[in-house]
């Protein structure tokens, strides 16, 4: 089996000597929606910058789908042409006059035809339901909009894996179920997803894979079942079950549900109601 | 800011921003031109114009103070300075305003970006408009910042004395000058990340086509005052 990243011995301290990856090995499997779980600077972003060639490790190696990242300018090329991230801070992300130039920008780097990239801006504003925003400046949207236009944005260049980092935070309820509709959809057409939370409950809506971190090491990874009934993890109090996972999980032990753990409210009331 | 959101909701907004200069341009050429009586005249133009374009008059006359802040003392000066010649304060007053006018005519009527955009294809421009394109987005992350920060500081009573009132600011420009540096840190990794190259290229805006019959007609308008004055007309 390849896998989509390896990622061995990793070190990182920023310059001001704060230490955020420290001695990170990891394996990411292919074909699944892996969640990364971290509390606030466990290294989530750190990781993320290191899978799209940005920051370097100071020690240990990157391999992406079997060949060891290097960093020369056309390696870096390929590679941020095949991984997009869209990053923590809609406001770090977008800066040009309107939506439909915003989300131009990744594909007129790629050095298409003005068509082409016309093409696919609209094809990704269709795919996050924005076109409407398409004249609007940045400053003018709501911040759940600049959301979405900062997916369009990594959308539009078509990479083949993209990673959310903390696409969940500041949205509300109904921000967050069309995000994860919106996630879910990229990964049936086909993309690799990687995800960064510290939402539990979010990552258990989604997850096929979970990785959590810590200090900038991994202190746990597996399929969410398996992770999720290890926690609280031997001597650490800071994480809490997935409410839906607990609930469930105890249904199951008294009779009440049967079969694979519902991971949406909605399956799980279908499945209570069969079971009734 | 209210002449940005004018110019958004301009009816003139894609109308190509080559005909606005080129028409700016005649109007600041007139108001260089000694005729103070069409001076008047083009002051009510430019209002229809505004008016025309889809600024209400609410708006205008809110934007009117800010040029009567500066013209009103100058006028005041020259009053004096010239032993009360009414008719020369006049006509400075009105001159002044014409201009000014002129310039509010374009940029209520243009989104700063579309303008840059615009301005971008002149290639030596480049890197000047790229960096204006920057400061115009960062002017705005950056004071709804601070807005948020002076809130949640109001919140906790971080200016009931005149004291702590200072201590709060200080640490509100203080945390500004750190988010700037964290914010610029991310966006060069976008860009980055996004295969940039050190252009900001983005597909350029999208305008109604130039109308070359216009900007005839108003280089022709503009052609006219100078031979007025060549030929004397304004003595
Ligand atoms: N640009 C930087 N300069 C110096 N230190 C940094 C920088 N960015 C992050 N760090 C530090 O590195 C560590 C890991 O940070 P990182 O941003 O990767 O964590 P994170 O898991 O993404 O956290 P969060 O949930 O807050 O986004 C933290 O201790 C953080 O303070
Ligand atoms: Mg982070």
């Amino acid at each position: 089996m390849t896998w989509l990243f390896e990622m061995q011995e990793i070190y990182f301290s920023y310059p001001t000597g704060t230490v955020a990856l420290e001695g990170l090995s990891l394996r990411i499997p292919s074909r699944k929606k892996v969640v990364f779980l971290g509390a606030n600077g466990s290294g989530k972003t750190t990781l993320f910058l290191h899978l799209v060639g940005i920051l370097r490790p100071q020690k240990g190696r990157i391999v992406f789908r079997g060949e060891p990242i290097t960093y020369t300018r056309s390696f870096l090329r390929e590679l941020r042409q095949k991984v997009g991230i869209v990053f923590q801070d809609p406001d770090a992300q977008l800066f040009a006059g309107t939506v439909f130039q915003e989300v131009s920008f990744g594909p007129m780097n790629l050095s298409l035809s003005e068509e082409e990239v016309q093409r696919r801006v609209k094809k990704a504003l269709a795919l996050l339901h924005i076109e409407q925003l398409q004249d609007r400046p940045i400053h003018f949207l709501s911040y759940g909009e600049k959301r979405r236009v900062a997916i369009a944005d990594v959308l539009a260049m078509d990479a083949e894996v993209i990673l959310f980092d903390e696409p969940n935070a500041y949205l509300d309820e109904q921000g967050k179920t069309s995000l994860l509709e919106i996630i879910e959809g990229l990964y049936r057409s086909g993309k690799e997803i990687l995800l960064a939370t510290h939402d539990v409950d979010f990552a258990y809506a989604l997850a096929d894979w979970v990785v959590v971190l810590e200090k900038g090491k991994v202190l746990r990874e597996g399929p969410p079942e398996e992770v999720f009934a290890a926690i609280p993890f031997s001597g650490q109090s800071s994480w809490r079950r997935p409410l839906l996972f607990e609930i469930a999980t105890v249904l199951r032990e008294w009779g009440y549900l049967h079969g694979t753990l519902p991971r949406r409210v909605e399956e799980f009331l279908a499945a209570l109601q069969k079971s009734e | 800011m209210l002449v940005d959101l004018l110019a958004y909701k301009s009816l003139w907004r894609f109308v190509h921003p080559g005909e606005k200069l080129v028409l700016c341009g005649v109007f600041l050429l007139w108001g260089f031109l000694p005729f103070p009586w069409i001076h008047f005249g083009l002051v009510l133009v430019i209002a229809f114009l505004l008016f025309w374009s889809g600024v209400s008059w609410r708006s205008f006359s809110k934007l009117l103070l800010t040029p009567l802040l500066f013209i009103l003392p100058g006028v005041l000066v020259v009053l004096f300075s010239s032993q009360g010649n009414v008719t020369l304060s006049v006509q400075l007053a009105l001159r002044s305003l014409l201009l000014w006018m002129s310039f509010l005519l374009v940029a209520s009527t243009t989104p700063v970006p579309d303008m840059l955009g615009f301005l971008r294809n002149f290639r030596p421009l480049q890197i000047v408009t790229d960096v204006a394109l920057l400061t115009y987005r960062y002017l705005f992350v950056l004071s709804a910042r601070a807005e948020r920060v002076y809130l949640a500081q109001q919140a906790r009573l971080g200016y009931g004395s005149y004291r702590q009132g200072l201590q709060s600011l200080a640490f509100l420009i203080g945390g500004l000058f750190l988010y700037t540096f964290q914010v610029m840190e991310q966006f060069r990794f976008s860009l980055e990340a996004r295969g940039c190259e050190g252009e900001l290229a983005v597909l350029p805006p999208r305008f109604r086509p130039l109308c070359l019959l216009r900007i005839v007609l108003f280089l022709g308008i503009g052609m006219g005052g100078v031979f007025l004055v060549l030929l004397g007309g304004h003595r």
